[in-house]
């Protein structure tokens, strides 16, 4: 985190809370397969984050992560042997066989795509806003190396990028006939990042992490308004996707032919998933210390 | 065993090096010792202070060969998270120990490795940042902190458990000057009120000699010294020069025996001889008996032709509401070298950045004769290839000198290698023409001597070709060798812009070591200066 979130409920929350928060939407993003409850789901979550002052974060990690989310579509575009109308014909391969696609496996294709931005933004939004500190402390609890481990790789991310960032200042103070290509900054951080590894993990030995069983005290004290707040709506959530996974409202499967929900149900949802998670993020009493 | 350090015929060779690094080293520190390590660069301080904490070789590699006991657990059979119960560390780079999000989680990070309960790690954490002036930052976050203030965490971080023995890695080269004053007072405060153990790698000592008890000198990774400062100094004096205190440097020049190490004791020794009762003051001086004659600017033109470079009241203000810079107007005039001190989070390096054009003032605008190099503090952010020879043209590597280093990997020059390498990338062009202005962030961090020499050699070669100097540090030894005017920024504004001479020889923190001794005496700012000065001072005092 390159800056703290602006104070907010989801950050005011408990760890494990906000940890079940994020986990209730990117679960539901998995449960929900008709394309408007997902982007309901994305819809949520952006409003979450723009609530707590990281839009702008979220914004670059959808941008980040869209060659990823579109290399899985594609890669479902030319694997999936699902869908009879066929939009192009690339020929076959000798293990793969034909490479059809297919206008199902396209729209199914929109859906993984969605699918993979909405987790990785839950996932971003969790970095931003949830206390990295508390949950370390709380994985500690379970075993020290594990702590060491997360702990580890929960500060190696910040100081990556601001290696790369003063790298790229750097580049910038050099002559054009002196400055190296931008793929040698990404060689020499992926290079450095080993020894990056060896400084943190050195810096939390001699901090004590690792050193034999974790006696790590366990957190004692009651759950404010906004552990309440932020738990109820997770599990509002999590109840209205497994209700709308049971219940088809948010169907879209891929055969033959495309069968999905058809009706007000998964517009519904989709309107129902953001008001869920934006409510608790309303109450902005006592959020800052 | 009664001591907390015990090194016995200790030697280590660092993975693939072609020498051992420490030699067979014998050390021994009781409860309640100060000592200082000291000793040029490369002489293996850091790596004895990392073999102590159980670093080397059990993260570093290599081979070790000897004993070597902290708390009376052998480094063969502990690592570094046993051997931290004993001892606290403090690294050279802050940066690289914080590990947690806010200061809060880290001060408590130590303690609840160690199962103290909820309510004693509060009750420590809020101690330890009472004693070290961290209550107003426990609840930020640390990627937010200066240098300065990530020094303090991290000493914090160290001090929490309350280790009998605490290791500290050049703690004040990355600190302004007033906040090296005051770490300097803490160490001591904490060494004679609560007992602990310090010792101390430094190569500049003279902040801390003052409350040693004993200073150890490394040269080539074999103990030449272990006396008392007193010892030490008359040591240094006849055998290793280099490692002498510029007031150490200024009494031997002067032909006066080695110096007591504190500055009072020093002045009361100058006064028991009469060498401070004339002279003048610095703002009645212009120029020192011996002192070097450095004019502001050699190119010196008048006011209306265009600066090297100039900043007009520029302004940088963040989305965050926060302003780093208010205002500031500075004017470099080509041939002159200026310093900008001032402390940790005074806008110093944002303001090399404005001029270097990495960031664009909010408001005001900077002007330049030509192209505006920019050295960042730390050199292998430059040096991101595999090879020397892939950084730069060879007629570059060739005019700096360091054409013989090609086929090497920049991460195995020395530090002296990789700053003359960065200097060439960011200053040199293969048509051979010189920057406009070059801006230096904090140059001499973790330089000796003799390095810090080179480097203010190569500047004047630049000074000489009409290059405009901007050199941001703390370092006001430097800044006087090297620099005709000093700008004090405080809070992104100028404070001051005035000749060197007149900042920084009235001053308490921002001085000299020279100047503070003879508190101002005749604006005599370095060691040589001084010496002049007391030899003009003992003259007059014989012909009397």
């Amino acid at each position: 985190m390159a800056s703290g979130p602006r104070p907010n409920p989801l950050s005011a929350a408990r760890a494990a809370v906000g940890l079940g928060f994020c986990a209730a939407l990117a679960g539901a993003a998995l449960a929900l397969d008709h394309p408007v409850a997902i982007l309901g789901v994305i819809v949520a979550i952006v409003a979450v984050g723009s609530l707590a002052g990281r839009a702008r974060l979220l914004a670059r990690t959808a941008l980040f992560s869209l060659p990823l989310a579109i290399t899985v579509g594609l890669v479902n575009a030319l694997t999936s042997r699902q869908g009879d109308t066929v939009v192009a014909r690339l020929g076959s391969l000798p293990v793969i066989g034909r490479l059809d696609i297919t206008a199902e496996s396209l729209s199914y294709s929109g859906v993984l795509i969605l699918r993979v931005e909405a987790i990785v933004l839950a996932a971003a939004l969790f970095s931003a806003c949830v206390d990295a500190d508390a949950l370390l402390r709380l994985l500690r609890r379970r075993s020290s190396r594990f702590g060491l481990s997360v702990g580890l790789a929960a500060r190696l991310a910040p100081l990556l990028a601001r290696d790369g960032k003063r790298m790229a200042a750097a580049r910038r103070t050099l002559a054009p006939s002196v400055a190296a290509p931008r793929s040698a900054i990404v060689e020499a951080l992926a290079t450095g990042a080993l020894d990056r590894a060896v400084d943190t993990a050195a810096a939390l030995e001699l901090r004590g992490l690792g050193d034999g069983p974790c006696l790590a005290p366990a957190e004692k004290r009651r759950w404010s308004r906004h552990d309440r707040a932020m738990a109820l709506s997770a599990s509002v959530i999590a109840i209205l996707s497994a209700v709308s996974l049971a219940a088809g409202w948010s169907l879209f499967s891929v055969g033959s032919t495309i069968r999905a929900a058809d009706g007000l149900a998964p517009w519904i949802v989709a309107a129902l998933i953001p008001l869920i998670a934006v409510s608790p993020m309303l109450d902005r009493r006592g959020v800052a210390r | 065993m009664s001591n907390l350090l015990s090194i016995s015929g200790f030697s280590y060779r660092h993975p693939e090096a072609s020498s051992p690094s420490l030699r067979d080293v014998n050390i021994e520190i009781e409860a309640g010792e100060f000592v200082l390590l000291t000793g040029p660069s490369g002489s293996g301080k850091s790596t004895l202070i990392r073999a102590a904490c159980g670093l080397a070789p059990a993260f570093d590699g290599g081979t070790a060969a000897g004993e070597l006991h902290v708390g009376g657990l052998s480094a063969r059979d502990f690592g570094p998270g046993e051997i931290a119960r004993c001892c606290g560390t403090v690294l050279q780079d802050p940066e690289r120990q914080v590990v947690m999000t806010t200061v809060r989680a880290e001060l408590a990070l130590p303690l609840e490795s160690r199962g103290l309960s909820a309510t004693a790690v509060a009750r420590t954490v809020e101690e330890t940042a009472l004693l070290l002036g961290l209550g107003e930052l426990l609840d930020r976050n640390v990627s937010q902190l200066s240098g300065g203030e990530l020094q303090r965490v991290s000493l914090g971080a160290a001090l929490g458990p309350r280790p009998p023995l605490l290791l500290l890695d050049e703690p004040v080269s990355q600190l302004d000057p007033v906040a090296a004053d005051d770490l300097g007072w803490l160490l001591r405060r904490l060494n004679e009120e609560l007992g602990v153990a310090v010792l101390v790698a430094e190569q500049r000592l003279e902040r801390l000699l003052p409350a040693a008890d004993r200073v150890i000198a490394l040269i080539e990774g074999r103990v030449a010294c272990d006396a008392s400062p007193v010892e030490f100094l008359e040591w240094a004096a006849s055998t290793a020069p280099a490692l002498q205190t510029p007031i150490g440097e200024m009494f031997h020049a002067a032909g006066l025996p080695a110096p007591p190490p504190t500055l009072k004791a020093a002045r009361a020794e100058l006064s028991r001889r009469g060498l401070l009762n004339g002279g003048t003051k610095p703002n009645q001086s212009a120029e020192p008996v011996g002192a070097s004659s450095k004019s502001g600017s050699r190119w010196r033109r008048s006011k209306a032709e265009p600066a090297a470079i100039e900043f007009k009241s520029i302004w940088d203000e963040r989305s965050n509401g926060r302003t780093i810079l208010e205002g500031v107007s500075l004017r470099v005039e080509p041939g002159e070298a200026i310093a900008v001190m001032g402390r940790n989070g005074a806008g110093k390096s944002t303001l090399l950045a404005h001029g270097a054009g990495i960031r664009k003032p909010t408001r005001g605008s900077i002007s330049s004769l030509g192209r505006v190099a920019l050295l960042l503090q730390d050199p292998s952010y430059y040096l991101v290839r595999d090879r020397v020879g892939d950084l730069g043209p060879a007629e570059m590597l060739e005019a700096a000198g360091l054409a013989n280093l090609a086929d090497r990997h920049p991460r195995d020059l020395s530090g002296g290698e990789r700053q003359r390498l960065a200097l060439a990338l960011v200053a040199e062009s293969p048509d051979g023409q010189l920057p406009a202005a070059l801006l230096l962030d904090e140059p001499t961090t973790g330089l000796d001597p003799a390095r810090r020499k080179a480097l203010a050699d190569r500047l004047d070669q630049f000074r000489d070709g009409g290059c405009a100097i901007i050199v941001a540090t703390h370092d006001a030894e430097f800044a006087a060798e090297v620099c005709s005017r000093v700008v004090l920024l405080g809070e992104g504004r100028v404070l001051a812009d005035a000749p060197v001479r007149e900042v920084l020889a009235g001053g308490w923190h921002f001085a000299t070591e020279t100047a503070r001794v003879l508190d101002g005496l005749g604006g005599a700012l370095l060691p040589d200066e001084g010496a002049a000065l007391l030899r003009v001072e003992s003259n007059r005092e014989v012909r009397q």
